[in-house]
């Protein structure tokens, strides 16, 4: 859990384990003869897989904004949404003609009656717009966001639920404009992907294609966070989290550190929506909505917040717990996920990383770290007490 | 008496026969009177006959039969034959039979004991005569518009439901139903033969201006061939539609208010707990939620128990709410959120985590389909103020329950000895622990006192829509945006708040849809955010310690 003990090379070695698990292992399980081997991974979990790496690419965005420098977002869900819905429009202009209705047109507007594409829909007919833009969109909106809320110095709980407002806004304005963005259905039916099927009997092998893409583009997202966070500006986004006014007295503009590392966040979730649509083949507005933004902070609660590799745990736990849960006791989900939010709250506030520390603490000696912190004070009070005197 | 003076003074001759045979006429006049009374019982026996006759008439094949039967069933003035016709009318296909029994429904209606059923009866008869007009405009253009034709009051019916109006009219006593009679009759006379019949009725439409006869008058304005009355018609909409105008704004803005009240109450609750202990409680909505269901158990065990006083089940609803929601805030914040105080971001998660518990509990025991709570019969009905701008007395209700209840949140905040203690804490913490105030204490009691204000604000909005599991989460962000809004630290924010969101979100829905009315407000509410950060309520100075995160 602690960076600065583990560092050096043991840390790039677990790392190596992690990556080549990941991309060597579950492949190679997955080629195992016998359809229901134990041991073997099937295509379907291996799909799931990738979809639960794409959301970590996500939570450890999301990390670096809450974990690290105490930016909490509960609206992650709309850079996730952004990044998403920019993928499948591009995906949805793909299909052409080829639709139930034999139109230019994605088939929603079909029945909406649209006749001419929306501006807004063009520059998504090409590749190499709708991949820049599900990484720039985001970011811009959160910058756009950020701007407008730390420059004012809106902080902590207060910019908490504004973010959650703006979850709300849009998942109501997908819902509310139908004719441009498939209302509560969404975007779906997609059928290829850079010329790969997404349908059919070649489905498997373009996801795992996908898989494989999850795993290297969160590989790289990783030495990202740990550029950052080990870097000066790591240091001061970690400042900023611990003591703000003293990094603004320091003379850093404390509102550029917010609102880049938020954007970087935005952009990590864009990349990650980006991901989820093709492996899901739907995104809807239940997908970027009040509720599944407030989820996306569990992952990183769960895992760890302010480590590096806590969000790809938390993330990997998460939805694995929700996926067996919903498979077997479909009620008893929701129980099990809001005791999990109040158990890693109040009892593992340093999430599954952080429970080794936790036990080890509990059978060591305990460091008296928090008793010699007050005797300082007293300390500190008694000898000014005593200059007050002298002086 | 006139009998007698008649024969005193005018005919000698007969009073003298009368005198003569007084004793005969006695006998004479006995006779009469018992073969009157006999002719009486007779006929009344023949129109019980009649009764039967049209009954069974009623189940003939030819709907030409059938219609007729039901035109005289409907002249009967007998309200015993309703029954048949409304077994009719739920198997009637025939338009031009149902369009019959609609007619003679309503005629029946009229001399009912119920007011409410005559108004209906009024007003059904009163829409009838939309069709006249419809009709004339239709026959005009298309040759043998048949159907329309048929389903068109003739004139000789229109005489005789005038006749009925009239009577009624005459008997009524109660002013609404009297109103709805005139207008109806009005309705009739705009379609008359005669123009000055119709001008005289645009006239009294004009002079009403009642928005409900807009479209009416519009196609009475289309089918009209007389320049001068269509001139007077045409004068009548223009009025009406002002008249339309400003009592959807103002309705508008009630209902702007009315919403505004109920996020009041939420966001009071919601920015006291903010303001003393700086944690922000996600499961907030579900305390509202669980007030409504307070409300639906306490309508159970009236209906079940206390069946004749079942309206007074409110009168347990409130107190019940508010106890439950507020001892259940003071078990969460003992067992959970006094060890998160430090930590105002976790706070947030394990609230959540809470309501995620409490809507499931609910959907577990409840289902999670949404019910209707019956609200109480003293709430029901309304009252108009102006033409056409009804005021339904449940929101005005919840209005003032807002307002007594803000009032006496003052009083504890600003009179009592609790409430300085909750401002000291809320000022200063660590100043007013010195000073020997129990901060826990206080917390704790705020707490409770908050989530109590939750189950109230629950409690009315079971009066407003029907109760989901739900039902907290969409209401929970609009009222967090209350407390950012109005900012912390003083009620008058919160007041301000909420009325600010409420009405830009009332105005904004108003000129867009319900959706982009919302979400236009909560981009307002953002970039509001960038000139006032704290709030319309900026107190200075000690804010920043309040916003620290940790």
């Amino acid at each position: 859990m602690n960076n600065k003990k583990v560092g050096g090379i043991n840390e790039w070695i677990i790392a190596g384990i992690v990556l080549s698990i990941f991309l060597i292992v579950i492949p190679l399980l997955n080629k195992l003869p016998g359809e229901d081997s134990w041991l073997r991974i099937s295509e379907f979990r291996i799909n799931l897989l990738g979809k639960f790496l794409a959301f970590a690419i996500l939570a450890m965005g999301l990390n670096l904004a809450w974990g690290y420098t105490g930016i909490l977002s509960l609206g992650q869900g709309v850079y996730f949404g952004l990044g998403g819905y920019c993928m499948a429009m591009y995906l949805l202009l793909k299909v052409g003609a080829s639709g139930h209705y034999g139109s230019a047109l994605p088939d929603f507007m079909v029945w909406n009656q649209i006749t001419e594409l929306p501006w807004f829909w063009k520059p998504f007919n090409y590749a190499w717009v709708a991949i820049p833009c599900v990484i720039l969109v985001p970011m811009a909106l959160a910058a756009g966001f950020g701007y407008l809320l730390f420059r004012s110095r809106v902080r902590g709980v207060y910019f908490a639920i504004v973010s959650q407002a703006l979850a709300l806004v849009l998942a109501i304005t997908l819902v509310g404009n139908q004719p441009y963005t498939g209302g509560t259905n969404g975007l779906n039916d997609f059928r290829t992907i850079f010329g790969f099927p997404l349908r059919g009997p070649d489905l498997p092998k373009t996801e795992f294609g996908l898989y494989m893409a999850s795993v290297i583009i969160l590989f790289g997202v990783y030495l990202i966070c740990r550029w950052i966070t080990r870097s000066k500006l790591g240091r001061v986004l970690r400042a900023i989290r611990d003591d703000e006014n003293r990094v603004r007295f320091s003379g850093y503009d404390v509102a550029n550190f917010k609102i880049f590392i938020f954007a970087v966040a935005a952009g990590m979730a864009g990349i990650s929506g980006a991901l989820f649509v093709p492996q899901v083949g739907i995104i809807s507005p239940s997908n970027v909505g009040v509720v599944p933004s407030i989820e996306m902070v569990l992952w990183v609660a769960v895992g760890g917040k302010g480590t590096l590799a806590g969000p790809l745990l938390g993330a990997l736990i998460v939805n694995y717990a929700k996926t067996i849960f919903s498979e077997l006791y479909p009620g008893i989900w929701l129980y099990f996920l809001g005791a999990l939010f109040l158990c890693v709250v109040v009892l593992f506030p340093k999430g599954a990383i952080g429970i080794v520390g936790q036990i080890k603490n509990l059978y060591s000696k305990k460091p008296k770290h928090t008793e010699r912190k007050k005797t300082n004070i007293m300390e500190r009070t008694k000898t000014e007490e005593r200059s007050i005197k002298e002086g | 008496m006139w009998l007698f003076n008649i024969y005193k003074s005018e005919n000698n001759f007969l009073y003298h026969l009368c005198m003569k045979f007084s004793k005969k006429i006695a006998v004479l006049m006995l006779i009469i009177s018992a073969l009157v009374l006999a002719q009486v019982a007779f006929s009344e026996a023949a129109s019980k006959d009649n009764v039967d006759r049209f009954i069974s008439m009623l189940s003939d094949e030819d709907k030409g039969v059938r219609e007729s039967a039901v035109r005289e069933l409907g002249n009967l003035e007998d309200p015993s034959v309703l029954e048949a016709l409304n077994d009719l009318w739920n198997e009637e296909m025939e338009d031009e039979v149902v369009f019959a029994i609609e007619i003679a429904v309503s005629k029946l209606q009229l001399l009912d004991i119920d007011k409410a059923v005559r108004m209906n009866g009024a007003e059904g008869l009163g829409e009838k005569a939309g069709t006249r007009t419809a009709v004339d405009a239709t026959v005009g253009e298309i040759e043998g518009a048949s159907l329309f034709k048929q389903l068109m009051v003739d004139d000789q019916e229109m005489m005789v439901i005038i006749t009925v109006l009239e009577k009624a009219l005459a008997i009524e006593k109660e002013k609404k139903v009297k109103k709805a009679i005139t207008i109806a009759i009005q309705r009739y006379k705009l379609s008359d033969r005669d123009s000055d019949v119709r001008k005289k009725a645009a006239e009294f439409f004009g002079e009403l201006a009642h928005p409900d006869t807009v479209m009416f008058l519009g196609r009475a304005l289309e089918s009209e061939q007389d320049e001068e009355v269509s001139a007077f018609i045409k004068d009548a909409v223009s009025k009406t539609e002002w008249n339309d105008q400003v009592a959807i704004t103002l309705k508008q803005l009630f209902n702007g208010i009315t919403i505004s009240s109920q996020y009041l109450l939420i966001a009071l609750g919601l920015a006291i707990t903010f303001g003393v202990m700086g944690v922000i409680n996600l499961a907030h909505g579900e305390f509202l939620m669980l007030g409504c269901y307070v409300a639906l158990v306490a309508q159970g065990i009236f209906a079940s128990f206390f069946q004749p006083v079942l309206g007074l089940y409110w009168a347990l609803a409130i107190p019940l709410s508010f106890i439950f929601t507020a001892g259940l805030g003071y078990a969460l914040e003992r067992s959970v959120i006094r060890f998160l105080y430090k930590r105002p971001l976790d706070t947030l998660l394990a609230t959540w985590g809470v309501s995620l518990l409490l809507q499931q509990a609910i959907r577990n025991y409840f289902g999670a389909n949404n019910i209707d709570v019956p609200s109480p019969s003293w709430l029901l009905g309304g009252v108009e103020v102006l033409v056409g701008l009804y005021l339904p007395y449940k929101r005005l209700y919840i209005i003032g329950f807002t307002i007594c209840v803000v009032a006496a949140i003052y009083w504890l905040f600003y009179r009592t000895r609790f409430g300085l203690k909750i401002r000291a804490v809320m000022q200063n913490r660590e100043m007013a622990d010195c000073l020997g105030i129990s901060t826990q204490r206080v917390n704790a009691f705020t707490f409770a006192l908050g989530s109590g204000l939750a189950g109230l604000a629950g409690c009315n909005m079971s009066l407003l829509s029907s109760v989901g599991p739900t039902t907290g989460q969409n209401y929970i962000v609009d009222c967090f945006m209350v407390v950012v809004l109005g900012g912390v630290g003083k009620i008058v924010g919160t007041i301000a708040g909420a009325f600010g969101l409420g009405e830009t979100n009332a105005i904004l829905e108003f000129f867009t849809t319900a959706n982009k009315g919302k979400a236009l407000t909560f981009i307002a509410v953002i970039i509001f955010l960038r000139f006032r950060p704290t709030g319309l309520s900026a107190s200075k100075g000690r804010e920043d310690v309040r916003l620290e995160t940790h």
